[in-house]
């Protein structure tokens, strides 16, 4: 089988008219002002998947940078019949080269992601120098509460002084721990960095006892003994990074967004029910009941509303965002029988923390 | 033909022949790009640039694509780790050492994006040159030869200066940055030039300037025209209640509100379509005015583009990126492609048979910063 066919020496881009011709090994090539050569059958590949209709375009081992273009459909039929690899389509090879690169590639984001998200946070978090999460904290605190009003009144403060007091007696490990009000009318208390912690004023006006609000702190407290806001604060920034890094941009690195997520962010349901445990530990050393924690979370099942907006409404309700809070409810065990218990504050004290928002 | 006979040279023939293919092609591309969280997407890339560039026939013969994927990719994973992870490390560290709202975060942001700024140039720079370097006709490779620095310097400036003389330098600027990458431009040996003022452009750019003004000031009457036919002069009245804290607006007010949210959002929307439209005409002269400054060997360039042409293209291609989700985004590429191959004629000739190959530096790996960029070549 002859036909015509144009060569390139991929030197020059000279057009050469050759006659090719299909050999047993090969093809021949011959023609005016080319060296008569033969394309032995195993170097040979086709630059596109060959089609009929479509120019055959073939390169050779022997030969790189040369280029052989052929019309004829006919030759090309009896060329693919011989050299099948020409046929093209699914190359096993290539696929598994590219499977391997992208595979290497995806194991290591998922080993990151695995570190940072899993086993980084915790062990970071306690490195964190105190002065840093301080400045985080207050900074984060800020810019959560947006421009809600701090609750302070001389009385109220020292109300609060008290109950922080009774209730860092029950833990001698208790990280430095900042308590702050605000008049935000949405049920919630969260832990920031740096111990500070931030409960609202609809929280206290929600709570029947002191002791109700007591054991909420001790659950926050528990939050700030175990730096789970800290580790919070390193999985954002570190799924930052990597989001970065997988997606090849710069535009994951917002700022603002960083305080944001780490607030909104679920913590694990493990953090929970240690903040739960260590709540019930602490109250029970402090001569409080620890039942007063499952009442609270009860009336708030109850309750459970959707937060009617406003100024603190990116965050929503502490225990919407909890789930299994009946489980959480049953895993409080009441103190024994005959046990010492003593109020946390006096009633006149429960006056002053209730007003403490004016 | 002997090498004794002189050569006058060839005219120069551009055809865009659709093959099969390039559906299948979109389909696959886009379900692994979903798998492998878009890493496919240099490998994807590749292979519809080999599709499109076969299509695409000079003189009968087509165009061929080297690139692969792995250069890509590398190309990427060298940008990430010269350029991007130490500005997110550093990101990440003042995060967590000053806090997440301390003004030295928005100041190595700004100093970021300023890199970005800068770098653009040299973005846009070495993707084409990587795509010259990997696009073969008879055999023969293109390239830039000159230096991504000096274009990236002058790109940024021209949009520093463009900016600030309110676009009215825009002709002037285009001209150069168009002299100097064509000007770099090689086919093997043969080098493409670049001759021409930017004066004929000034009449099309003020007329599209102005037309921009006017339709601004006529959007804005119709604007008001819509409001106060809407709701009439209550409007602020209307607006002061609500904002107010604790306002408790009634249904009437909140329709009205929405009812001029929805007119506001729909000017803006049309005033965001036609000025586009009338910059269209702007940039059919600038594209069929560049190509007439630009020469090889013996022949000049001719391209017919239209300001109807360009707007039917870019709308056309917005639809099938929208309806498709962006599955079709190979077909885009193709439309592009074609427009400039059913739309060019090359007036002269040039010896071909005379060019040698390319003896240019080939990068080993490509576009790792238009890809961080996120600049879309095809």
């Amino acid at each position: 089988m002859t036909t015509e066919a144009r060569y390139f020496d991929g030197k020059s881009a000279r057009e050469y008219k050759v006659e090719v011709s299909l050999g047993a090994d090969g093809i021949i090539i011959a023609g005016d002002g080319v060296v008569s050569t033969m394309w032995a059958f195993p170097g040979l590949s086709a630059i596109d998947r060959p089609a009929p209709g479509h120019m055959l375009r073939l390169s050779h081992t022997s030969q790189p940078g040369a280029r052989l273009n052929i019309q004829s459909d006919e030759f090309q039929t009896g060329l693919t019949r011989l050299v099948p690899q020409l046929g093209g389509g699914f190359n096993p090879q290539k696929a598994l080269r590219v499977a391997m690169w992208i595979g290497v590639a995806l194991a290591v984001l998922a080993g990151l992601a695995y570190f940072t998200l899993n086993l980084a946070p915790q062990k970071f978090a306690v490195l964190l120098p105190d002065k840093w999460t301080q400045r985080v904290g207050s900074q984060m605190e800020a810019s959560l509460v947006d421009n809600a009003k701090a609750c302070h009144t001389t009385r109220g403060d020292q109300a609060l002084t008290a109950m922080i007091g009774r209730l860092a007696e029950g833990d001698p490990n208790l990280p430095p721990v900042e308590v702050h009000v605000y008049d935000i009318p949405i049920v919630n208390a969260f832990t920031l960095p740096g111990g500070h912690i931030v409960m609202t004023r609809a929280l206290i006006e929600k709570a029947e006892t002191p002791e109700e609000v007591a054991a909420v702190l001790a659950h926050e407290m528990g939050h700030a003994s175990h730096h789970d806001s800290e580790a919070q604060l390193v999985r954002i920034t570190g799924l930052q990074i990597l989001l970065s890094v997988a997606t090849g941009s710069s535009g994951g690195t917002n700022a603002g967004s960083v305080a944001g997520l780490a607030a909104i962010m679920q913590s694990s349901r493990q953090a929970e029910r240690e903040a739960d445990a260590y709540a019930v530990k602490t109250l029970a050393a402090t001569h409080l009941d620890p039942m007063a924690l499952a009442s609270f979370f009860r009336k708030m099942l109850l309750s459970e509303g959707k937060p009617t907006g406003g100024a603190l409404s990116k965050l929503g309700s502490m225990f919407a965002t909890h789930p299994g809070t009946e489980e959480r409810i049953g895993d409080i065990k009441p103190l024994p029988a005959g046990a010492d218990v003593e109020p946390v504050l006096t009633d006149g004290q429960w006056r002053d923390l209730q007003s403490i928002c004016g | 033909m002997t090498d004794s006979q002189v050569s006058a040279g060839e005219e120069i023939r551009v055809e865009y022949v659709p093959r099969p293919g390039l559906g299948k092609l979109s389909i696959v591309n886009f379900f692994l790009n979903l798998i492998t969280l878009t890493l496919y997407r240099f490998w994807a890339k590749t292979n519809v640039r080999r599709h499109i560039w076969s299509c695409v026939y000079i003189n009968g013969q087509p165009l061929e694509y080297t690139g692969r994927g792995i250069e890509l990719f590398k190309g990427a994973l060298i940008v990430l780790g010269v350029f991007l992870l130490p500005f997110v490390l550093l990101i990440a560290f003042i995060s967590i050492y000053l806090g997440p709202e301390h003004p030295a975060l928005f100041a190595v942001q700004a100093l970021l994006y300023l890199t970005v700024f800068v770098l653009w140039g040299a973005a846009l720079y070495r993707a084409r040159r990587y795509q010259l370097s990997r696009t073969l006709w008879r055999g023969i490779r293109g390239t830039l030869v000159g230096s991504s620095i000096t274009y990236t310097l002058t790109y940024f400036g021209s949009m520093m200066a463009k900016s600030m003389s309110l676009g009215w330098t825009t002709p002037v600027l285009d001209t150069v940055l168009q002299e100097q990458i064509i000007g770099d431009m090689r086919f093997g040996d043969m080098a493409f030039k670049f001759k021409g003022r930017a004066g004929p452009l000034y009449p099309t750019y003020a007329l599209c300037w102005f037309l921009t003004i006017a339709a601004v000031v006529v959007f804005c009457i119709i604007f008001g025209a819509e409001i106060a036919a809407l709701v009439g002069p209550e409007v602020t009245k209307i607006f002061n209640e609500i904002f107010k804290p604790d306002a408790a607006p009634t249904t009437d007010q909140i329709w009205t509100v929405g009812r001029v949210a929805m007119v506001l959002f729909l000017t803006f929307i049309a005033l965001f379509l036609v000025i586009p439209m009338l910059w269209a005409i702007y940039s059919a002269k600038e594209l069929a005015t560049f190509a007439s400054y630009t020469s090889a060997g013996n022949a000049t360039f001719k391209l017919n583009a239209t300001a109807t042409s360009l707007i039917s293209l870019v709308i056309g291609n917005l639809g099938i990126l929208i309806f498709t989700l962006g599955i079709a985004r190979p077909f885009v590429q193709q439309r592009l492609i074609r427009y400039i191959c059913d739309r060019i004629s090359v007036i002269g000739t040039i010896d071909i048979d005379h060019v040698t190959q390319s003896m240019a530096y080939v990068d080993k790996t490509g576009e790792g910063l238009a890809d961080a960029f996120d600049i879309s070549v095809i």
